[in-house]
Parts: C-alpha cells; sequence; structure tokens
C-alpha cells in the first residue's frame, strides 16, 4: 500500500502468499477511507464484520487479494491513516498482522486577506502596473489548487489582452484546420476533438460544469493517447505547429512569461494567467469568484470575495495574476510590470 | 459502508468484461491450438499481450512426428500482423512455408519435412481498446507531500488472475504503460532569479511596444536590465537552453524508474492545465514507465524518482545562479 495519497483520489493495497497456503484476510479500515473494489475474491467470499472491517475468506486464484480503497475529501488537509490486515493461516490457526499508513492530503486555500480597496495605476512609458495592497491568498495544504479567477456581478469584466487575443485566435484557427485532418484518420476520435476546440474557444472557468467537461475531454484523450500511438503523435505535432507557427505574435519571452504569471507560489496554478479585466468606468466594483480543484479534479466550494472598491488610472485594465499575493508572511507593497 | 452486494455487484461487472476481452484472445489462440493438434502433437503453448501495441502473440511448440500429414494446414481464423515457423533445433526461418490468404493464413508442410519439432508464432491486433483496463489496475501518486517531493509510487494489479488460467497455455500482459506527471513548474519559478526576470519584463515590454518614443525609453530599460544581470548569455539564449531540458533526451537524466517497472519514454505534459487555452512551457513532464503481469506476477509495485536536487542544479546552471 502506497504511504501518501491526494484526498478523494483511489489508492491501492495488495497481499500476496504462498499458494499452498489457506488463509483468510481481514481488513480494518477507518471511515475517511472506503473500499472501491477487491480483486480475485468470489462474490460469496467476503463477509462484512462491521462498517469499518471486512473479511474475506475464498479467493479465485490462492496467493493473492487485491484492494482498491479511495479516500475521502477530509476536513483536516493533511491526515495520517491507518490500515490494518490480519492474516489467519487455517493450518495453524496462527494470525500475522499488518499495519500500513497513509498520508492523506490536498490543497487548502485561504484568504488571508482582501484590501479594502484596490488602487490600480499604469504607467504607459514603462508599460507597468502599480497596485496597492493586494488580494492576498495562501494553500496551506500540500495539494496543487488549480485555481481560475472570475468576475461576478460588478463593473468589470474578462477578456484576453490585445496579443494573446490575436495569438490564442491564430493559434485555434490553425489548430483546428490539423485537427480536423486528424478526424478524418481517426473518426472513432471525432467527437472528443469537437470538445476540445470548443473547450479552447471559451474562456476557461472551473466552475462544476465546465470541469465535469475538462474532466471528461482530458481522461478521453489519456486514453486515446495510450490506445493509440499514432493519434498521440498526430495529436501533439498538430499542437505544437499551430504554437510555433503562430509564435512570432507574441514571442518565446512573453510566453515564458505567462507561464511564470500562472505559478502561484505554494503549488497554486492560475489556469486563466492570460486574462486581464476590463473595466467599464474608471472607477468600479471588483466581485471575484474564484474556482478551485486539484489533481484528482475534486470539487471544493468556490471563494467569494467581497465586492472591492477599484480606481483604476491610465489604462482600463488589469491582468488578473497581478491582483494576487501568495505568499505568507507581511504584506508586500510592490509594483509589477 | 461497504454493502456485500456493492462489492458483489464490483466484481461481478468487471469480471464478466475481462472475461470477454480475453476470450476473445483464447477464442483464436484455441482455434490455432485445435487445429494444430489435429495433425501434430501439441509440446507447449503461451499466449503474451504485448500492450503498447494492442497485439496478442501467441507461442505453440509441436512435434510433426506421426500423426495425419495434409500437404496444408489452413488457420482461418482472422488476418494475422504476421506469423513466423522456425524449427526448434536450428531456428532456420520458414517462412516460406507461410501463405496468408484472405481468411487467415496456411502452412505448406511441405517444406517441413526436414525436422520434426516447430515453433508457431502468429501475431494479431486486439481490437477492444480497453481490453488492458478490463484485466489491470492501474494506480499512481498524482503528486506528492511537499515534504516527500521525489518519488512517486506506482501500482499495478490484476483485477482477476482467474481468467489468465487458460487451457490453451500461460497468458502474460507485456509493457503496461504507466504515465506520471512529474510536477517542475515551481522548481523553473523558484530558480528565476529576480534579475533574469526584470530583463525579461523589460525584454517583453521593448518586443510590443510600437510608439518610437516609447519603444526608445523602455530600450533604455531594457540595457539597464541586461546590465543588473551581469555578462553572459542573453535571454533569448537561456530560454533556448531552459528549453532543452524538457527534451525527452534530457529530461531522461532526471528520473529514474525502481523496483518492478522500467523506464520507457519522457514527453512535455499535456493535461488541461498544460493546453487551455494554449500551451506555453511545460508545468509537468509525462513520465511512461512499463511493466510485466500475469500469474507469475500478479502485482507491480514501482518507484518513479525525480532526481530534483540534480534538475534545479542544472537549472541554476544554464541561468548562472547559485543554489540556495
Amino acid at each position: 500500500m502506497p504511504d501518501t495519497c491526494l484526498q478523494g483520489d483511489e489508492f491501492p493495497a495488495h497481499i500476496i502468499w504462498d499458494k499452498l497456503d489457506k488463509v483468510e484476510i481481514s481488513i480494518r479500515y477507518p471511515e475517511t477511507i472506503e473500499v472501491k473494489a477487491i480483486y480475485n475474491v468470489p462474490t460469496d467470499g467476503i463477509e462484512i464484520s462491521d462498517e469499518r472491517s471486512i473479511k474475506i475468506t475464498d479467493f479465485e486464484v490462492n496467493g493473492y487479494l487485491g484492494i482498491l480503497f479511495c479516500s475521502r475529501i477530509l476536513v483536516d488537509f493533511r491526515k495520517r491513516e491507518r490500515v490494518q490486515f490480519e492474516i489467519l493461516d487455517l493450518r495453524n490457526s496462527s494470525i500475522e498482522r499488518f499495519t500500513r499508513e497513509i498520508d492523506l492530503f490536498r490543497p487548502a486555500l485561504k484568504l488571508e486577506s482582501v484590501p479594502p480597496r484596490l488602487n490600480i495605476k499604469y504607467d504607459s512609458s514603462t508599460r507597468s502596473y502599480k497596485i496597492g495592497d493586494k488580494i492576498r491568498i495562501r494553500n496551506l495544504g500540500d495539494g496543487t489548487a488549480l485555481i481560475s479567477v472570475g468576475v461576478g456581478e460588478g463593473d468589470f469584466q474578462r477578456h484576453y489582452p490585445q496579443g494573446i487575443d490575436d495569438f490564442a485566435k491564430a493559434f485555434v484557427c490553425d489548430l483546428e484546420i490539423k485537427l480536423n485532418v486528424i478526424r478524418s484518420e481517426y473518426p472513432e476520435h471525432s467527437s472528443l476533438i469537437d470538445k476540445f476546440l470548443s473547450l479552447l474557444k471559451q474562456p476557461i472557468t472551473l466552475d462544476g460544469k465546465t470541469k465535469a467537461i475538462i474532466q471528461s475531454v482530458f481522461n478521453g484523450l489519456a486514453r486515446a493517447f495510450e490506445e493509440s500511438e499514432g493519434f498521440y503523435n498526430n495529436f501533439v505535432s498538430a499542437v505544437a505547429i499551430s504554437y510555433l507557427k503562430n509564435i512570432q505574435l507574441i514571442t518565446e519571452l512573453k510566453t515564458f512569461m505567462e507561464y511564470l504569471n500562472s505559478i502561484g507560489e505554494g503549488r497554486i496554478i492560475l489556469v486563466n494567467s492570460v486574462d486581464v479585466l476590463k473595466a467599464k468606468r474608471t472607477s468600479g466594483r471588483m466581485h471575484l469568484v474564484i474556482q478551485i480543484t486539484d489533481l484528482a479534479y475534486n470539487d471544493y466550494p468556490p471563494i467569494e470575495l467581497p465586492s472591492i472598491p477599484v480606481t483604476c488610472e491610465g489604462s482600463d485594465e488589469v491582468p488578473i495574476h497581478m491582483l494576487f499575493d501568495w505568499k505568507a508572511g507581511p504584506l508586500r507593497r510592490e509594483e509589477d510590470g | 459502508m461497504v454493502e456485500i452486494g456493492e462489492i458483489g455487484a464490483i466484481i461481478g461487472t468487471c469480471s464478466a468484461l475481462a472475461e470477454k476481452g480475453v476470450g476473445e484472445i483464447i477464442k483464436t489462440a484455441s482455434k490455432i491450438y485445435e487445429t494444430i493438434k489435429g495433425s501434430y502433437k501439441v509440446l507447449n503453448q503461451e499466449i503474451v499481450v504485448l500492450c503498447p501495441e494492442s497485439v496478442q502473440h501467441f507461442s505453440i511448440a509441436f512435434e510433426a512426428t506421426g500423426g495425419f500429414l495434409s500437404q496444408k494446414i489452413k488457420f482461418p481464423f482472422g488476418k494475422p500482423l504476421r506469423v513466423r515457423l522456425r524449427p526448434l533445433r536450428s531456428l532456420q526461418d520458414l517462412s516460406e512455408a507461410i501463405f496468408l490468404t484472405e481468411e487467415g493464413f496456411e502452412i505448406n508442410t511441405r517444406g517441413m519435412q526436414a525436422e520434426d519439432t516447430f515453433l508457431l508464432d502468429v501475431d494479431y491486433r486486439i481490437t477492444d481498446p480497453k481490453f488492458v483496463d478490463a484485466l489491470v489496475q492501474r494506480n499512481h501518486a498524482r503528486e506528492l507531500p511537499k515534504d516527500r517531493e521525489s518519488e512517486y509510487w506506482m501500482h499495478a494489479q490484476l483485477k482477476h488472475p482467474k481468467v489468465f488460467q487458460t487451457k490453451y497455455g500461460r497468458l502474460d500482459l507485456r509493457d503496461v504503460d504507466f504515465s506520471v506527471n512529474v510536477g517542475i513548474s515551481e522548481d523553473i519559478k523558484m530558480s528565476i532569479p529576480s534579475a533574469f526576470r526584470r530583463e525579461l519584463e523589460a525584454g517583453v515590454k521593448l518586443l510590443m511596444e510600437r510608439d518610437p518614443h516609447r519603444k526608445y525609453m523602455l530600450g533604455r530599460e531594457h540595457v539597464k536590465a541586461m546590465r543588473a544581470r551581469g555578462k553572459g548569455k542573453s535571454v533569448i539564449e537561456l530560454l533556448g537552453d531552459l528549453q532543452d531540458l524538457f527534451f525527452p533526451r534530457t529530461f531522461r537524466k532526471f528520473v529514474e524508474v525502481k523496483k518492478d517497472f522500467r523506464y520507457s519514454e519522457c514527453h512535455r505534459g499535456s493535461d488541461f492545465y498544460e493546453t487551455v487555452p494554449f500551451p506555453t512551457w511545460p508545468k509537468t513532464m509525462k513520465v511512461i514507465s512499463r511493466t510485466d503481469l500475469g500469474l507469475e506476477r500478479y502485482a507491480a509495485e514501482g518507484i518513479l524518482v525525480y532526481k530534483k536536487a540534480d534538475f534545479l542544479e542544472q537549472v541554476s546552471k544554464i541561468l548562472g545562479v547559485k543554489l540556495k
């Protein structure tokens, strides 16, 4: 059994013994863990002792038991749990006991502070922003938090900035042409290609509905890549060529900057870091909603920030990543470029 | 709460799928077995599933003494990918005795008269893409807690070993594949010195500017940032060197696969947060490892070691900074 697992994810265990031995196996597990599947056991070979333990008395092929557990999402963002295995040798009634420990962890975002107002100043001569106090968010947990920042009702709207918009449109346009050629060769993946392209064409968010689509598309792609090396090579080439063909629109420097901007400290990935918030007026209220998931696509409640009064000078738009400070510790007054 | 009924349903459903998948494979192997057995004495046979290629490989050794010898033995059980016939003593290739037909293949026995024992290898394509998933439960660490950032666990186990017990020989799964995403983005970000980042930002602004006066001002800022970083390669050259880290041949040096698994290949990660809205630089590297399973190995455990210190050292070397 492994000793670490992301909460909400599956983890396996297995027991091997001499094929000539006749055994019964009891497994005791805490309420934070559930049994998802048991392998190599006939349906009448399992006894439920109580809610937290099972006994296996028969095996289809003697000498092996496979188990698949699944952890629940816990209040504690890191918790060590124990699973106990008891093996009874039916020849001599001797019992061997084994305990295995596992650290169950997850991301845990904490909204540390929200400034009473945001003052955003843009200097066009140096193309740089000056922002006073930022919104401070920290990942207290050990798991990676994938977050998207959206806007609720207020005076701001999400957009791609000009250069990125040109690149994104040209990239998707080229990719669509190439994927349509691949579609004719692999018609069984046609609907997967459609869903992938439609994901690229809409603003990225991690709300429940979109997350389910993302999960379905990317799990589908991963399976299709495993099934067909040819499909994988063609698909990856299409993405790479479309990217390289249009890279002059934003340059390698810019993509590296966007890459750095998308990585928050403490295992936070801001999936829509390229977006900007565009103000309808020079001053107004900004209402942000942060959608969160993790690498196992688990659901977390969104963080809704209070409505913040904002003043903009020099520009009516601000990159989303600049509004946040991911670090713990004293507030940093800083400017960004 | 675990209900007997729930567990029973899981076992029953999965077992039926596994039996269906293996049944298809065994059906073809059994027909070949019965055909050979009709004319010769079968000595041994085995079925190996080559997972990455989705190919079933059936090997059957037989003795060609006695029995009825027709001039042709027909195997009309579907077109094989390849067929190979060899005498066991000399292992000389007797491919000229094999003829592919519309329905399958035939062996001309005239070419076999000089020998007595043979090995016939036949490969067929497996058409069910979910075949391996029906037989094998695959799990791996999606990520690791912060204080254990280097060893990703991998685990493969047979769901229904009883379907591997066939009267037509042992059935083995070879090269069952595993994809593990090794997170590298924070290692890159934390290694970027502030002077490099300032120069990068200045470079981006300069490239985006169209107004001649502001371009001049930003150019001065860029030169200042370049001087602050000191002598050495340009940012563009350094980014090129960093990109080189993500080529499979380079990144391979920073991973090691241990225990029952072996390294196969690696690529840039392709999960949604790498691809949407468009790809930039890799946040993870996808490392593919392989293992074998069968009645001799019901479950396999493996560890993928990410040599983080070596990776960080290489990034620091490229950027010309010292590790803290």
